[in-house]
């Protein structure tokens, strides 16, 4: 029920109007006397409407008061006068009045203003709320709303135009500048295109993005809707769009890309880092076990052929080399293949000249550093299946010694590894490991040789020394029948000649001294001839008793 | 009289010693061959044995060995006489067959002393 304040000085009017009120249903929430207890009512009730008499008792007059409650409560009010004096008329229309009523008045004629007011009212406020809302809403718009004609010309800028360019949408509408002199020159081909398409295109849309120089010259980022708009007969009517600054939004997404693109740097380098790392313990890992097990060969291998097993054992072991090829060379060249299967293959003969060699063991000759091939060495040719997951390429290092080429290694590699620098080194460094066996088997072999030799003059000389013994018991027993001076002299003469046989065995007494430390503590076992007739293996002290006898 | 068997493929040390043995009044048996030796040995009465090492074609310890098989001829008592001593190992095997060990060359004088001293212990 719509509540209305009636403000009436004569009392019986007031409580006519209220009858009368009453009787269309609205509801009378009081009748006031004075302007000032109008204006107090209308705060404490709030009544949808207030019927005022212009001429009130007190102070206050009642268009003052009606301006009042307007100002102060939003409440309509509708003027009751008896006079139709154009001065008040015109004061009356000034505060804008939702209706006034000429006493005397009809109920009818009453109910319909009161009805208009309220009407007048609601659409008035609505209207209002709908103005604030708009108002609202461009002044806190981020982006700006245009629309064009059809022949491009600028009907309106709405919006933010001022905060985004710094000029004004009079400047912008009136071309100075006009918005396409703001677009960056190296966007306004692109920009000049769409809006062409826009202008001819029927129903045309798009969404693009371009940078302008604001009045201060600074880039802004503009993300531009832009629409051909066409009336029910499809006929193109004119251009609309909206302008929004992205200037922050692009800033942060170049940010953000930034951020992607040191993140994926750091991301790479750890990466790499790691990589290297991984390498490295690769390598180490790699040397430590060609070290080990080139000592191990030194060790236990008693021919190169074990030499070779052993490292390859352990080289696949740390995801080394698939095949290693061993030249060696010396009494009897030979090439030595061994995969990572284990297997021996790939024997090659003994070549007529060096140009009729594999080429990988050829080249590796000429130098002193290891090689790098591209081909695979042919001799892997020999071995099935090898040829399957390794690379094409191939290592090969000479293996010298003290200025002497005992042989070549080659290696063929898998596919992980790269025959880069630090390969190289490794590679070099396994050479270095297997020419010191090499020549360590070698030089083994050789002082076996020479001891054998040695020892062999020394048993024959000590027969030697024993066929003179047995003469010289002749002689002195054939001198000891006389007792002559001569046979005397011959004596002497005889025991000298064995003094000096002595001496010589003592010498070969010690140099069994040495072949015996040798068997113990070397394993270098030496083979003596005339072992059933000869006391060979006497200990070099314990013969004294019977050379003692003798020597008497 | 006793009698001294001398084992030894040299002719002239098997000649030289049976003159100086005949001289210090003993009865003298030379062999060059020590398979006639071992044969021979048994059927006579022999104090003493000098024997050499290197021989052929049976050195001095196979003589040694066979002489275990015969018991005549295992109780006979044996110096040996050789330009070569013997290693522990044969020292140690051949104990029990070997009365004394001498080194060539020896004086024949000094020889004589040790079969006496041998022939006295016996």
């Amino acid at each position: 029920m719509r509540s209305i304040l009636v403000v009436e000085d004569e009392q019986l009017v007031a409580e006519d109007i209220r009858l009368t009120l009453e009787g269309y249903g609205y509801r009378v929430v009081g009748t006031a006397t004075t302007g000032e207890v109008a204006v107090r009512l209308a705060g404490e009730s709030r009544p949808d409407l207030v019927l005022m008499d212009i001429y009130l008792a007190g102070e206050m007059t009642g268009i003052e008061a009606a301006e009042e409650i307007r100002r102060r409560f939003d409440i309509p009010v509708i003027f009751l006068t008896a006079f139709s004096d154009e001065d008040i008329i015109r004061k009356v229309r000034e505060i804008g009045p939702y209706g006034y009523l000429l006493k005397p008045f009809n109920e009818q004629e009453m109910y319909i203003t009161i009805e208009i007011a309220f009407y007048r009212h609601t659409m008035d406020r609505a209207l209002r709320e709908s103005e604030q809302r708009y108002r609202l809403f461009v002044e806190h718009f981020q982006g700006v709303a245009f629309r064009l004609s059809m022949d491009l010309a600028p009907v309106f800028y709405h919006g933010s135009l001022s905060r985004i360019t710094g000029y004004t949408e009079d400047e912008i509408i009136s071309g100075n500048p006009s918005w396409r002199m703001l677009v960056h020159p190296d966007d306004r081909g692109s920009y000049d295109e769409q809006v062409e398409r826009a202008g001819t295109v029927p129903g045309y849309t798009n969404e693009f993005q371009y940078r302008i120089i604001d009045r201060n010259g600074t880039i802004r980022w503009i993300e531009e809707l832009l629409q051909n708009v066409v009336d029910s007969m499809d006929e193109p009517q004119f251009i609309q769009g909206s302008l929004f600054d992205i200037t922050g939004r692009v800033a942060a997404e170049e940010r953000l890309r930034d951020l992607n693109r040191r993140l994926d740097g750091l991301v790479k380098q750890r990466t790499l880092d790691l990589e290297r790392t991984n390498r490295e313990l690769f390598l180490k890992n790699r040397a430590l076990q060609i070290r080990s097990s080139a000592t191990g060969a030194l060790v236990f291998a008693e021919t190169e052929d074990d030499l070779l097993r052993g490292i390859m054992r352990n080289l696949e072991a740390s995801g080394g080399y698939r095949a290693l090829w061993l030249a060696t060379f010396g009494d009897d060249f030979q090439v030595r293949t061994v995969t990572s299967f284990g297997e021996i293959c790939g024997l090659f003969g003994t070549p007529d000249t060096v140009a009729s060699l594999p080429p990988c063991i050829r080249k590796a000759i000429y130098r002193d550093s290891a090689v790098v091939m591209e081909e695979l060495c042919p001799i892997s040719d020999e071995c099935p299946g090898l040829s399957e997951g390794i690379r094409p390429g191939t290592l090969a290092a000479g293996l010298c010694s003290r200025g002497k080429l005992l042989g070549v290694v080659c290696a063929a590699l898998p596919p992980h590894i790269a025959p880069d620098e630090p390969e190289i080194t490794l590679f070099e460094e396994m050479a270095r490991e297997i020419t010191l066996t090499i020549d360590h088997l070698r030089a083994v072999k050789r002082e076996k040789r020479a001891l054998d030799r040695i020892s062999r003059t020394l048993e024959q000389f000590a027969t030697l020394n024993d066929h003179i013994r047995n003469p010289l018991q002749g002689i002195v027993g054939y001198a000891s029948l006389e007792d002559d001076e001569r046979s005397k002299k011959i004596i002497s003469l005889s025991m000298q000649i064995n003094e000096i046989v002595n001496r010589l065995d003592r010498g070969y007494l010690e140099s069994k001294k040495v072949r015996f430390y040798l068997e113990r503590h070397e394993g270098v076992t030496l083979a003596g001839p005339g072992r059933e007739t000869q006391p060979g293996d006497d200990e070099p002290d314990s013969s004294s008793g019977g050379r003692e006898k003798g020597g008497d | 009289m006793e009698t001294i068997a001398i084992v030894d493929d040299d002719p002239y040390i098997v000649e030289v010693f049976c003159l100086t043995f005949e001289r210090a009044g003993y009865s003298v048996l030379g062999f060059t061959d020590p398979v006639e030796a071992l044969e021979a040995i048994p059927t006579k009465r022999v104090s003493l044995l000098i024997l050499d090492l290197m021989m052929s074609p049976i050195t001095g310890l196979q003589f040694l060995d066979e002489r275990r098989k015969d018991r005549a001829l295992s109780e006979i008592p044996v110096l040996i006489l050789s330009a070569w001593d013997l290693s522990p190992e044969e020292r140690k095997e051949y104990a029990d067959d070997i009365a004394g060990i001498i080194r060539k060359p020896v004086m024949p004088r000094t020889l004589v002393e040790m079969a006496g001293v041998f022939l006295k212990k016996e």
